[in-house]
């Protein structure tokens, strides 16, 4: 698992996987989509690289998140829609 | 099995639908109207999905994901009919807020807490418009996965390719999206 660093001295360390790699596992542990594995490699490489490159990264991608689930209002169906289509359905 | 299906009298495709897909339809028409940005063709989207997933009703297993089924006809729907027919998404006008801007309105009387209210709704509309200003198909691995929840899996089968794909997608839409988005995000007291 040692090949190179993620483009930052601060992880050149024993353990330290590929940014690459990193990167993918950031993304899966952001989306809810980790592995126990994958989740345990993220805080051992995100506790050893403090201000690496994936990191910044992993902050990055946190931040985008945040921003399109907290600024973007969510459309809703107006209810005389949904009555419109219920109707259309029933008949035929 | 597929004699079981067929058999589904009428009384319970409507309870089928009323229980399983009615409850998706907030979620739906907020996807459909974030790829179209246009109220109308979006409740025709909508629509259209509907009488389709009623339509093919009996293919649907209960108690399997509904939400993912009803947003693959919704794709479908989007590609066959909408996209082919040119119906370009209309983009979120930039000129609205440099026009707030450059008016005396800025200057007028205005109590602070409306003022706050237009800042804060145009700050919200910074986030929307870049997120208008990706290509459709970006825009869409970003909705299904950042605001609707779906995993990479179900991402794959609603959109129809590999799951490979499905991940450099979204991390080129992400890139785009931060580029877009770095300034604002800064201001926001994220670290950029």
């Amino acid at each position: 698992m040692i090949e190179k660093n993620c483009n930052q001295g601060s992880c050149e360390k024993a353990g330290c996987t590929t940014y690459e790699l990193k990167r993918d596992i950031i993304e899966k542990v952001i989306d809810g989509q980790a592995t126990d594995e994958e989740k345990l490699l993220y805080e051992s490489f995100i506790a050893q690289c403090a201000d690496c490159q994936c990191r910044q990264f992993c902050e990055q991608e946190i931040a985008i998140k945040n921003l399109l689930q907290t600024k973007l209002d969510r459309k809703r169906v107006p209810l005389d829609f949904v009555e419109q289509i219920r109707s259309r359905i029933k008949t035929g | 099995m597929g004699n079981a299906r067929s058999t589904l009298s009428e009384k319970k495709k409507h309870s089928i639908f009323e229980q399983e897909f009615i409850p998706h339809l907030d979620a739906m028409y907020n996807f459909a109207y974030r790829i179209t940005y246009d109220e109308d063709v979006a409740k025709d989207l909508i629509q259209d999905t509907c009488f389709k997933a009623f339509r093919f009703i009996e293919t649907f297993e209960v108690g399997t994901n509904a939400k993912a089924w009803l947003f693959r006809i919704l794709k479908n729907c989007f590609i066959n009919e909408y996209r082919k027919k040119n119906k370009v998404p209309s983009m979120v006008d930039y000129q609205d807020v440099e026009t707030y801007y450059n008016s005396d309105d800025v200057n007028e009387v205005i109590t602070s807490d409306l003022r706050v209210d237009m800042l804060e709704e145009m700050l919200g509309d910074e986030v929307s418009n870049a997120l208008n200003s990706l290509a459709v198909d970006f825009r869409i691995v970003i909705i299904l996965c950042d605001l609707e929840g779906f995993t990479y899996e179900e991402m794959s089968k609603i959109l129809d390719i590999p799951i490979g794909t499905v991940r450099s997608r979204l991390h080129r839409a992400r890139n785009l999206l931060r580029e877009k988005l770095k300034a604002y995000a800064a201001t926001m007291g994220y670290k950029f």
